[in-house]
């Protein structure tokens, strides 16, 4: 037993190494994520006037959603908008409610379904886009709009998503705004998430012709996408979805002059399911998609799923276009793989590995210099400057296992020290986006700064649950009577 | 490029460090060539004071990125 300990023991200078050169290899792949944010502080794509107002089929999936459904109707029939070219349909999923009825009353096309062994969103779009197909085809349509039950539209969304549509974009997305932002702090997390997503990650990406992530609800894409039908019915079809269109070479853009509101969780039992689903769905569009992703990144759009490839828009362009477009799609790849990715527990399994495994070992035969509180960031560099507690600890099992016990301090003075700085990107969403986001007391302002970062944690903690464990899809709760009228008073 | 530039002076930070300034400059300062020139310094402090935010901002992260 002590020989094995010494073998793992004398690893250790090794693996410092490696795990530094793997920390290089991260931080340069990574480094683009810092011009994102640069980029979205600044700009985002503006779209011309549309010369041509396309039709779109309106899509919503709703299981029980009697309280909010007649309100997004409400502001969907509120569109400026010519009323002849788009057409709401509503699959009223295993409910058990009025929701068919409110929805029928509002002047939507109404589908029933009932399936409680396929329980999923993507289920429900799947059965909606069928009935579609059979009733009005669905290449009559220019493209298609997915809503939840619980959202409110400006009253110019559909005008700006067809500026979008118009300038010969296939698949957009829009502005997430919250219709509770103030209604707690678990409300308040995902609300600046939604801020953070537009701020630090689709306004670069449509800048930069790249590819941004479709979030559950408020996109457009063109009906060429469900020319087979809708395909996604994993726990996250938007994740899949975003995975499948940009391993097939279609870019995802931004319209941030398109607004809509989303109902956010207000309870904690409610927001940790939610969020342990998306990390499973996370999971799975990486293991299903990661592959072809990978593979773009090296080969382009020599290898591709063939029902999606069309060759036809590149093949009167020039070559300097062909290879620009060529490192666009390859980066677009690349960067929805990052995305994919479960880094956080590639960083844990390393931590773990190298500082509680090996280095325990390392102590336990050599002995340890250690510092009360350790690390490299500037929450630990603060705290040594107050006290600078240094102990030289002699070999034997219990220095092992008391650096073992500062391994784990010292990741929880790292993750202290994120927090702290993730504080700081609040503050930030709450200035630029000041007029954007509900007039809310400053008090309620500066809790919500502190307990932003939470909404990462949660998200660590589910992604490390989700790897083990089997979820299952659950309907989440919306009763909001917000309309888009209280909305515009409240601003 | 002019869609550009726009944008950067009329949204986001600019809103907070640069419009509202130049907005409040209007309604107290009546002498249109004071308001250009203040406007024209307050452009340029606004400019270098972003400018400086993000080259911190990445020089940080670049720092930061290396040192985990």
């Amino acid at each position: 037993m002590v020989a094995f300990v010494k073998a793992i023991a004398d690893f250790y200078k090794q693996g410092i190494e490696i795990n530094n050169e793997i920390s290089y290899i991260l931080a340069l792949l990574l480094l683009y994520k810092a011009v994102y944010f640069v980029l979205g502080m600044f700009f985002t794509r503006k779209f011309n006037p549309a010369k041509t107002k396309h039709k779109y089929g309106i899509c919503i999936a709703a299981r029980n959603e009697e309280a909010v459904i007649g309100n997004l109707l409400d502001s969907i029939n509120r569109q400026d908008y010519p009323k002849d070219l788009y057409k709401v349909f509503v699959v009223a999923d295993n409910c058990t409610d009025n929701t068919y009825k409110v929805a029928k009353e509002k002047g939507a096309t109404v589908y029933k379904r009932f399936d409680d062994k396929h329980r999923t969103k993507g289920f429900a779009l799947q059965y909606l886009f069928e009935k579609i197909e059979q009733d009005y085809k669905r290449s009559s349509f220019d493209g298609f709009f997915i809503f939840d039950a619980d959202n409110l539209l400006k009253e110019d969304y559909i005008s700006r998503m067809n500026d979008a549509f118009d300038s010969g974009e296939k698949i957009i997305t829009s502005f997430r705004n919250t219709k509770n932002f103030d209604e707690n702090w678990i409300a308040s997390t995902y609300a600046l998430h939604w801020i953070r997503s537009a701020r630090t990650n689709h306004r670069a990406r449509s800048i930069l012709r790249l590819a941004t992530n479709i979030q559950g609800t408020g996109f457009l894409f063109a009906s060429e996408i469900v020319r087979n039908g809708w395909k996604y019915t994993s726990l996250t079809e938007d994740r899949a979805l975003t995975a499948d269109c940009v391993a097939a070479g279609y870019r995802i853009s931004y319209q941030d002059a398109a607004e809509f509101y989303d109902e956010q969780p207000v309870n904690l039992r409610i927001a940790l399911r939610q969020r342990l689903r998306w990390s499973k769905g996370h999971l799975q569009a990486f293991a299903e998609s990661g592959p072809y992703l990978f593979i773009n990144i090296f080969f382009g759009k020599l290898i591709l799923k063939k029902d999606w490839r069309d060759l036809k828009q590149t093949e009167d362009r020039n070559l300097a276009f062909k290879i620009l477009e060529s490192v666009r799609h390859r980066f677009a790849s690349f960067d929805t793989l990052v995305q994919l990715t479960p880094l956080v527990f590639i960083n844990l399994l390393r931590w773990f590995i190298l500082y509680v495994l090996i280095y325990g070992c390392y102590a336990y035969t050599n002995g340890a210099t250690k510092y009360l509180f350790g690390g490299g960031n500037d929450f630990a560099t603060t705290l040594r400057e107050y006290c600078d507690l240094k102990w030289k600890l002699p070999p034997g099992l219990k220095t092992m296992f008391i650096c073992i016990s500062l391994a784990v301090l010292y990741r929880l003075i790292y993750r202290v020290g994120e927090y702290i700085k993730s504080m700081m990107d609040a503050v930030y969403f709450f200035l630029v986006e000041y007029a954007r986001i509900k007039k809310m007391n400053i008090f309620k302002k500066i809790l919500y700064v502190f307990t932003w970062p939470i909404f990462d944690i949660i998200g660590r903690y589910t992604i490390y649950i989700a790897l083990f464990t089997k979820v299952t899809w659950k309907p989440i709760p919306h009763n909001s009577k917000v309309t888009i009228d209280d909305l515009r008073r409240e601003k | 490029m002019q869609s550009i530039i726009n944008q950067f002076y009329n949204e986001g930070f600019a809103t907070l460090f640069f419009l509202r300034p130049v907005n409040f400059l209007k309604k107290r300062i009546k002498n249109k060539t004071a308001i250009f020139v203040l406007s024209f310094l307050i452009r340029i402090i606004y400019t270098a004071f972003v400018l400086y935010l993000a080259y911190n901002y990445l020089s940080y992260k670049l720092e930061f990125l290396f040192l985990q």
